[in-house]
């Protein structure tokens, strides 16, 4: 196609005028046929000018309906834009900015949009009157979730998510300004102006991709100078500065507490596909000390028998379409307005060479304005009665002031219902919007005081008191963030008033059940009125029985209309009935928005050991541990699965040497002159005396007496102490010793500081392991004599390198484990790996290191779990007689002294091949399995190569009476009912002789 | 002595390939990770914030900071780190835990932190607004400035963020174990600027 002939085929496109570059034809398709728009379309301008006003079919019925709006609000004009993994649904045609080869397709339709099955709903409209779900879908119960759900789903829906991962990236960012001023028409650009001048930090957010609002569809002027070119002028301004950041493309969605505003910026939803490292979408999170909201008025639509057809629109949105795209949206028009704002249209419409056929006025007299425009028949005291016409509005029928019908041919309706603030911002603090009865419209309520509401969204409608209010609230907002005014005259306008004397006439309606209220969920007239009948006479009650203003709209057009409908047929005031509340997102957000760069393995983030890089050279299978990777175990070469890596590990470890990454654990460092005292309290056992040099285990309880967690407590020196705890509870045990310290006892001289991170914390354990570590240290004497179990030096390896050294044991073998700084673990590993392979030297993981435990009889995570206490583990030995600590009060509770409280036992099949399993129930033999005879349960099962068979931990009634015995491990979730024989806690090497070797 | 056996390896070895990263063009990140710093808690003891305070400013030249800040004199460097804390910065040639106990016995605890963090230094005329994807808070030179400090939180991970001059250059520190994901954010927020590596 030759540019010539893809500008000809635009036939409602204006020769001149307008907002778009005629000089560039962009093609785009719609339902699958090619058409060409321009830069500065939008997709429904783009569609009009090309004649196509039936963009969709609605959600219920299925009707037939147009672009109705040429702005944000539009609840008709949904369309799926993009294909493929890009596909979006409910994209608002009226928003979408057209883009070289665009692909748009109509939803809820089938098989085409212009012959819809589905529309014969429509015919049955009668019987799907409001809630006609809850009334239909009742009985029989069993039914709901076998038909009546699923067909009401596959009904249900508008448009089609893509099923692809989206390939898009979008991210967050932040933005703190003095001045936050949300919308860019008149008063908004006035107060961001007026702003800046006085030096604030100004951000200001417009939605459109131009900024002026309803500026860039008027003729108006200001300073005596066409209105757009004060846009200019103010956007240079505004530009100039450095202080200043315009934020086009920008919803702001949420006024949140503290000044947050929640935005989103359409970064690239205007290209094809983003350009390389461009988001599509930047959520913006904005602190503002000061906020101005001037977005401005929506117009109402107006309630009359079939006001939905294609070829009905906003009479703002004509305008607009006239004015801003140079389209003529119909050749010949009728004007229905209540508001004087509808006659701009007329002359708007005039002057686009469309003929008005009819301008109906309810109001008894026509001002002034109505003798200047020509041959339209302007008739007073009438109203729009009815309708006609399929795809596309074909004529609409009149009643005038004596009760006659006329039938007038018309292609265009358009309707000027008055204004509604959108106020909709000014409510997601709390605050109720309240009725005027003098301008028929909802206003902001009382905001708080960093919030100001300037123009036509306070409800100070006229070009002239936008740019008043504008100017006003710019200067208060940034003389309240501290910044000197600057005295700034507010520019004249020229406009003629608008919105003087709207007589919104609600009766209009005539509660017809095909007078929409609501056109995106299909709510009518007659649905509000069956509500009300039926008792749904709250506002909040009537919303949810008809679905009003539940849609993706959020009832930005329908919202008022729907609530002076209930109010009337309740025989309440509007002021009475009260509306319903606006809560965020002002307009839909993406989810992958929100997400930001989150998805996936980005969700949070990962830590790494220090011999990460290392044992995945070694191919280890790692486990996510809170946020850390863990080696799992390190497969072998020839092993069949992960059960024979871990029994070659743990044999390693019984029988020559292991070493494994313990840096997880969580390490503290505990100093200053009272740094005794704060333990002694934190643990239930004592600490303070300890003797420099050696460690012992710790317990730690809750306030409520149960055991937090455990570890080592080693004394580095007089005033110092080192704290392990399990990898789990590191942060939890670290705030806790904390609000100790800072809450509890704030006059000890103690300092806590975390120093997990600092040390490379390697265990070698086995028999042979103080052979290896003879290797590497600097003149170390290892000998027990010398450096006997549970002590600890700070000593040098490898020539120099500092090191700690601790003599303790998790496998219940001979071990140490050895802290460098971090950034030597790696060479550290592999050194260690080096000099012991010959010894038999085998590297161990998390899952070996269980097995290991669970041999001996050392609780971990399934035993430490939040509800057992010190007794019901076997340690409370532990509790100190002599000292206050955390949690020592209620040691005396009954219920922690009740003999039959489970305690820790060991478990074993009788059959050595049977499998045990964490969370099985013990029943006594032969005792049935009901919750009343549960004697306890299993918290840990390994696979003991040592014992050649599954051992077990847990908790069992009376356990310590019962070691010897027999009972069952039930397990109805995995089917498995194992008869065990109880042990004591410890099974390998009860008397800890190997570790003291 | 002997030389140590043992060699030191960064958290990020392996992603520091010097060279041009992200959006062709210009260079709006430079990107370097900052090694070889001895890194101490400085916690004052009891009562002897301002008297430790002095004792520094009479050994290295400058004062501890009070507030969310940073002073610096050459490469030894404070920042506030809570309420009594301290982080201390300094080259491997500073000796800085032993002249700290020599200048201030008795007046703090002080634990050795050498390799616990991670430090990469950013700057670059797009480094202001490429930070502000990562923290959220206010950059703006009126607010945060050459020696200002914060401690907060980019994509989940803490960290300790600093300003040393007006380029403006930041340093921004996390606990070792989270180098890589901190790398992997920052890299991904600056790749639509354009971003340069140096070793």
């Amino acid at each position: 196609m030759t540019p010539q002939t893809q500008h000809t085929s635009q036939p409602f496109r204006l020769a001149s005028g307008g907002l778009i570059d005629r000089a560039t034809a962009m093609p785009f398709t719609f339902d699958g046929r090619e058409y060409y728009g321009h830069p500065g379309d939008t997709l429904a301008s783009a569609l009009l000018a090309n004649g196509i006003h039936l963009t969709g079919r609605s959600f219920k019925y299925h009707r037939p309906r147009g672009i109705l709006y040429a702005g944000p609000e539009e609840p008709n004009a949904l369309v799926e834009l993009r294909t493929g993994a890009r596909r979006e649904p409910n994209t608002r045609a009226t928003v979408a900015e057209l883009y070289p080869g665009l692909t748009a397709c109509s939803q809820n339709r089938w098989p085409s949009l212009a012959f819809d099955v589905m529309a014969v709903n429509g015919l049955a409209a009668p019987i799907f009157p409001a809630g006609f779900y809850y009334k239909t879908f009742m009985w029989p119960a069993a039914f709901w979730e076998k038909v009546y759900e699923p067909l009401i789903r596959r009904a249900a829906g508008l448009g089609r998510a893509a099923r692809e991962p989206d390939p898009d990236s979008y991210e967050r960012s932040h933005l703190f300004c003095d001045v936050l001023v949300i919308g860019s028409g008149a008063a908004g650009l006035a107060a961001a102006r007026a702003a800046a001048r006085s030096g604030a930090r100004v951000v200001l957010c417009e939605q459109d991709f131009r900024l002026g609002g309803h500026l860039l569809s008027s003729r108006d002027e200001i300073d005596g100078k066409p209105a757009l070119g004060w846009v200019a002028e103010v956007e240079g301004e505004l530009a100039a500065q450095s202080k200043v950041r315009v934020l086009r493309r920008t919803t702001v969605f949420g006024l949140f507490d503290h000044g947050v505003c929640g935005a989103v910026e359409r970064v690239s939803d205007h290209l094809d596909e983003a350009p390389p490292f461009t988001v599509r979408q930047r959520y913006w999170k904005i602190v503002a000390r000061h906020i101005v909201v001037a977005t401005g008025a929506i117009e109402r639509p107006i309630v009359f028998p079939q006001n939905d057809r294609p070829g009905i629109m906003m009479a703002s949105a004509v305008r607009s379409y006239v004015e801003r795209f140079a389209i003529v949206p119909g050749r010949r028009a009728v004007v229905f307005m209540v508001d004087d704002s509808g006659w701009s249209t007329v002359e708007a419409l005039q002057r686009a060479g469309a003929s008005v056929a009819a301008v109906v006025d309810p109001r008894e007299e026509a001002p002034e304005r109505a003798r200047s425009i020509g041959d339209a028949k302007v008739l007073c005291g009438a109203t729009v009665t009815g309708t006609r016409g399929r795809l596309r509005l074909s004529g609409v029928t009149i009643k005038d002031r004596q009760g006659r019908e006329q039938y007038i041919e018309a292609d265009l309706l358009a309707m000027a219902g008055g204004w509604d603030p959108a106020l909709h911002l000014t409510s997601h603090l709390g605050s109720k919007p309240k009725w005027d009865e003098s301008i028929a419209a909802f206003v902001p309520g009382s905001l708080p005081s960093h919030i100001d509401v300037a123009g036509a969204a306070a409800g100070r409608f006229g070009l002239d008191a936008a740019l008043k209010d504008g100017v006003r609230a710019g200067s208060e907002a940034a003389h309240h963030a501290g910044f000197a005014s600057v005295s700034l005259a507010p520019p004249a306008a020229s406009a003629l008033p608008m919105h003087t004397r709207c007589a919104p006439s609600w009766r209009a309606a005539k509660l017809d059940a095909k007078s929409f209220v609501d056109f995106q969920n299909d709510v009518t007239a007659a649905d509000i009125a069956l509500a009300a009948r039926e008792g749904y006479r709250s506002v909040e009650h009537a919303k949810r029985y008809t679905t009003l203003g539940m849609a993706t709209d959020q009832g930005k057009s329908s919202g008022v209309n729907g609530l002076a409908i209930l109010a009337d047929v309740t025989g309440r005031t509007i002021a009475e009935t009260g509306t319903t509340t606006f809560r965020p997102p002002y307009t839909a957000v993406a989810f992958g928005a929100i997400a930001g760069r989150e998805t996936g393995k980005a969700l949070r983030p990962t830590r790494l050991t220090p011999t990460h890089q290392w044992a995945a050279e070694r191919n280890a299978v790692f486990v996510e541990v809170g946020q850390w990777l863990r080696a799992q175990w390190y497969p072998g070469p020839g092993e069949a699965d992960w059960r024979e890596s871990v029994n070659r590990e743990v044999r390693a470890v019984r029988s020559t040497v292991g070493v494994c990454d313990v840096s997880t654990l969580g390490k503290i460092e505990v100093m200053g002159p009272d740094a005794g005292r704060l333990l002694d309290f934190v643990y239930a056992n004592t600490v303070s005396t300890l003797k420099v040099g050696r460690m012992r285990y710790g317990l730690m309880l809750r306030e409520d007496g149960h055991v937090m967690d455990d570890g080592t407590v080693a004394r580095i020196g007089e005033d110092r102490y080192f704290l392990t705890t399990s990898t789990a509870h590191a942060e939890q045990v670290l705030r806790h010793l904390e609000f100790c310290h800072q809450v509890l006892m704030p006059s000890l001289d103690v300092a806590i500081v975390p120093v997990t991170e600092r040390w490379a914390q390697l265990a070698v354990a086995g028999p042979r392991s103080r052979e290896l570590l003879a290797k590497v240290v600097d003149g170390f004497d290892l000998s027990t004599a010398q450096f006997p179990h549970l002590s600890v030096a700070e000593i040098t390896i490898c020539n120099g390198i500092p090191a700690r050294i601790y003599r303790v044991s998790f496998s219940g073998e001979l071990g140490y484990e050895v802290g460098v700084p971090a950034d030597y673990g790696d060479a550290f590993i592999r050194l260690l790996v080096r000099e012991g392979e010959p010894l038999g030297l085998e590297p161990y993981g998390t899952e070996a290191m269980t097995v290991l435990r669970v041999e001996k009889g050392f609780p971990a995570t399934g035993e430490l779990n939040g509800q057992t206490t010190a007794r019901d583990l076997g340690l409370e030995r532990l509790l100190s007689t002599k000292k206050d600590y955390i949690g020592r009060a209620l040691q005396r509770l009954p219920a922690f002294n009740e003999p039959d409280r489970p305690v820790l036992v060991s478990f074993a099949p009788v059959n050595a091949s049977d499998i045990l399993r964490a969370g099985s129930h013990i029943l006594d033999l032969g005792a049935a399995a009901r919750i009343e005879n549960d004697l306890g349960y299993m918290t840990s099962a390994v696979y003991s190569p040592t014992f050649g068979h599954h051992i077990g931990l847990g908790f069992l009634k009376r356990g310590r009476d019962r070691i010897g015995e027999r009972v069952r491990a039930y397990d109805p979730v995995r089917n498995c009912d194992v008869v065990v024989e109880v042990g004591p806690p410890c099974r390998y090497d009860s008397d800890g002789g190997l570790a003291r070797a | 002595m002997p030389e140590p056996m043992l060699e030191s390896r960064s958290a990020l070895a392996g992603l520091l390939a010097p060279g041009h990263y992200g959006a062709n063009g210009g260079t709006g990140v430079s990107l370097s990770e900052c090694r070889g710093r001895t890194l101490l808690s400085i916690a004052a003891r009891a009562g002897q914030t301002a008297a430790l305070s002095a004792a520094i400013e009479g050994a290295f030249g400058v004062p501890l900071p009070m507030q969310p800040a940073r002073t610096a004199a050459g490469s030894v460097a404070f920042i506030w780190s809570g309420p009594g804390l301290w982080l201390g910065i300094g080259s491997s040639t500073d000796d800085l835990a032993r002249r700290l106990a020599t200048c201030a016995p008795g007046l703090a605890s002080i634990a050795d932190l050498t390799g616990s963090r991670t430090t990469i230094r950013i700057n670059g005329p797009s480094a202001r607004e490429g930070m502000m994807k990562l923290v959220p808070i206010d950059l703006d030179e009126t607010v945060f400035s050459t020696g200002s400090a914060a401690l907060t939180v980019a994509s989940h991970i803490p960290v300790q963020l600093w300003q040393t001059d007006d380029t403006p250059t930041y340093e921004i520190a996390c606990r070792r174990s989270y180098s890589v994901s901190l790398w992997q954010s920052l890299t991904e927020a600056f790749a639509e600027y354009g971003y340069s590596v140096a070793p």
